[in-house]
């Protein structure tokens, strides 16, 4: 499976996820949060990680740049390859250097990301004067070339407001360029536009794209909006429960979906056909299963309308259905 | 309105506090060139008058000027007070941050211990740390520091728990940030203001601690005229010199009244509900 896995990417893909297995240990059990997940990402390229709340999204990403809290979250096995370097063998003093520097991160509410009694520029120019060992001055005229790049309004003036002071799409911005200010390789996304309303998200989204283009860092994006990831996104991951039901190029998931579970989100999205036929709109059955009680089998087997006897007692391994297109269901294997 | 007219009493009642308080703290200061008399020169021939023009407020056992002594004892009480109270919160708010940001065996061992010296009545582990250590000025401002120190712990631990939580923090740390620096920019920062307002609130605690101490004779020792001391020293004449142990217990609640003016305030300022 995993030979399969990397046959397929490129050679020397920047960051290479194996056999990632994050654990949180509760007061009530241990919850398996990841369960043994593969994926890699190229340099320059954009992958969209989709899936409903609680599948594992957000802890991937936080495995990735190594911030889950601990305890009680565990990343019990795997490795986490970036730039041909495993870097869960990394010391927390190691792992400093790496964040901010080669992946940095954009969480999901601008409003709550900045620190309310430090000014919006002071901020920013913390991470250039961490990481680039530039002057004050120097770190300063750095933040306002940010703020420019980004397309805050009056950088110079910016520097000296604090959070309150701006909206919250100028704060997003703001957010981006702190991530983006020492040329990271990686860029986690984490739902950074769930929180705007839609005019602002189409602005930050093409702002990532344009400075992606410029920049040449990879971004992985994690979010629950189907069209984001259309827009966005070159290839696409499917969780569901912690493991990963569907790989595939963007285009592929969205003209040719093979798992039930990519079937159901794809036919959830609301669209105009459907509202002129006054169709409802369709859902997935039931919820998302507890974490403490999966299903034996398939762990969307509970929820799935072509689910029979297999499905409920053996868990489907991930096969490919194409060249560049994998799913995790016994329809196709 | 109406909520406008409270807000401007209680600020009101604050400037009251402010400046009863700095009128304390300039005489203090100034006491060299305004008290009239040297605190301690003892003068035989003059011993326990009563007020009179020369003498303010009359002499003591040893004939020496009661006004002038007040007027010292301010430095020392004050200084105690400030001292010790800067020095428990430094401590304090060390030993709180850390054991609110890791949650580890040091932060469990940490309040452990608070909750130890939480459990003593202020005054009596204030006592305690007196007789340890011996009575004197820096021994009865180490042992005020102590005593505060729990305190402390206690309310900036809990003002971390809840910073820590916060998204920027977790945003300053995927940047690179060690721990170090998110103490010093992030979180002092944040939990500042409920730790200072608490600093002024305790201040007043703090004096009167010093007065008991010094009364009971495990504080500032005589002839070091602090207030505590002018009492300890000034009981044993009261019927004949009521003075000498009125005036200092008037100053003393001046400056308690004045520093808990500006703490209800300060109190109010933080508690949202009372707005």
């Amino acid at each position: 499976m995993i030979q399969k896995y990397s046959e397929r990417s490129e050679s020397n893909p920047l960051l290479k996820v194996i056999n990632l297995k994050t654990n949180f240990y509760t007061e009530s059990g241990v919850v398996n949060a990841i369960a043994e997940i593969n994926f890699s990402l190229n340099q320059g390229d954009t992958l969209g990680i989709v899936g409903e709340s609680g599948c594992g999204k957000t802890v991937t990403a936080l495995s990735i740049i190594r911030l889950i809290k601990s305890p009680p979250g565990k990343i019990e096995s795997g490795q986490i390859i970036l730039e041909g370097v495993d870097i869960l063998k990394f010391s927390r003093r190691e792992m400093r250097k790496v964040r901010g520097k080669k992946i940095s991160m954009i969480f999901q509410e601008p409003m709550t990301s900045l620190n309310p009694l430090m000014k919006i520029g002071h901020q920013i120019s913390e991470v250039i004067c961490l990481h680039q060992g530039l002057s004050k001055a120097g770190a300063r005229n750095k933040t306002i070339e940010m703020f420019n790049m980004v397309g805050i309004r009056a950088p110079d003036k910016c520097f000296f407001n604090y959070p309150h002071q701006m909206s919250g799409g100028m704060q997003q911005r703001a957010m981006i360029a702190m991530a983006l200010s020492c040329n990271p390789r990686l860029m986690i996304a984490d739902e950074p536009t769930t929180a705007l309303d839609v005019t602002i998200q189409a602005q930050i989204l093409n702002l990532m794209q344009k400075l992606q283009k410029e920049i040449g860092t990879s971004i992985l994006l994690i979010t629950h909006n189907m069209g984001v990831v259309a827009q966005m996104a070159k290839n696409v991951i499917v969780m569901y429960a912690g493991r990963i039901m569907e790989s595939a190029p963007v285009e592929d998931i969205f003209e040719q979906p093979y798992h039930p579970y990519t079937i159901g989100l794809l036919e959830s999205i609301p669209n105009l056909a459907s509202v002129k036929a006054k169709r409802r709109l369709r859902i997935i059955p039931g919820n998302v299963p507890s974490l403490f009680n999966l299903p034996t089998g398939c762990k969307f087997s509970n929820r799935c309308a072509k689910s029979y006897s297999k499905c409920l007692q053996e868990e489907p391994p991930l096969v490919s259905v194409s060249p560049s297109h994998m799913c995790k269901c016994w329809l196709y294997v | 309105m109406r909520i406008n007219n409270k807000i401007i009493k209680k600020n009101l009642t604050m400037g009251i506090g402010i400046l009863m308080l700095l009128g304390v703290v300039i005489v203090s200061i100034l006491a060299p060139w305004v008290s009239p008399y040297d605190p301690d020169k003892v003068d035989i021939l003059h011993r326990i008058e009563s007020s009179s023009a020369t003498h303010f407020l009359g002499t003591d056992l040893l004939g020496r000027d009661i006004f002038s002594r007040i007027i010292f004892g301010g430095r020392y009480s004050l200084f105690v007070g400030f001292i010790s109270i800067g020095t428990s919160m430094i401590l304090g708010v060390f030993f709180g941050i850390i054991a609110g940001y890791y949650s580890g065996k040091i932060s469990k061992l940490i309040m452990w211990i608070t909750d130890i010296l939480l459990s003593f009545p202020l005054i009596i582990f204030g006592a305690m740390v007196g007789m340890i250590f011996g009575p004197g000025i820096r021994n009865t401002i180490l042992a005020i520091a102590i005593a505060f120190l729990p305190r402390f712990v206690r309310i900036s631990r809990a003002a971390v728990l809840s910073v820590k939580e916060e998204v920027f923090i977790a945003a300053a740390k995927s940047i690179g940030m060690s721990d170090f620096r998110i103490f010093r920019i992030h979180l002092l920062p944040n939990i500042s203001s409920s730790i200072i307002v608490m600093a002024v609130i305790w201040l007043s605690d703090a004096i009167t601690m010093e007065v008991a101490l010094s009364f009971i004779g495990l504080g500032v020792q005589p002839p070091t005229p602090s207030w505590g001391t002018l009492l300890n020293d000034n009981m044993r004449f009261f019927l004949m010199q009521p003075m000498g142990v009125i005036w200092p217990c008037i100053v003393i609640a001046w400056t308690v009244q004045a520093l808990n003016l500006i703490g209800d305030r300060f109190r109010d300022i933080l508690d949202p509900k009372m707005r």
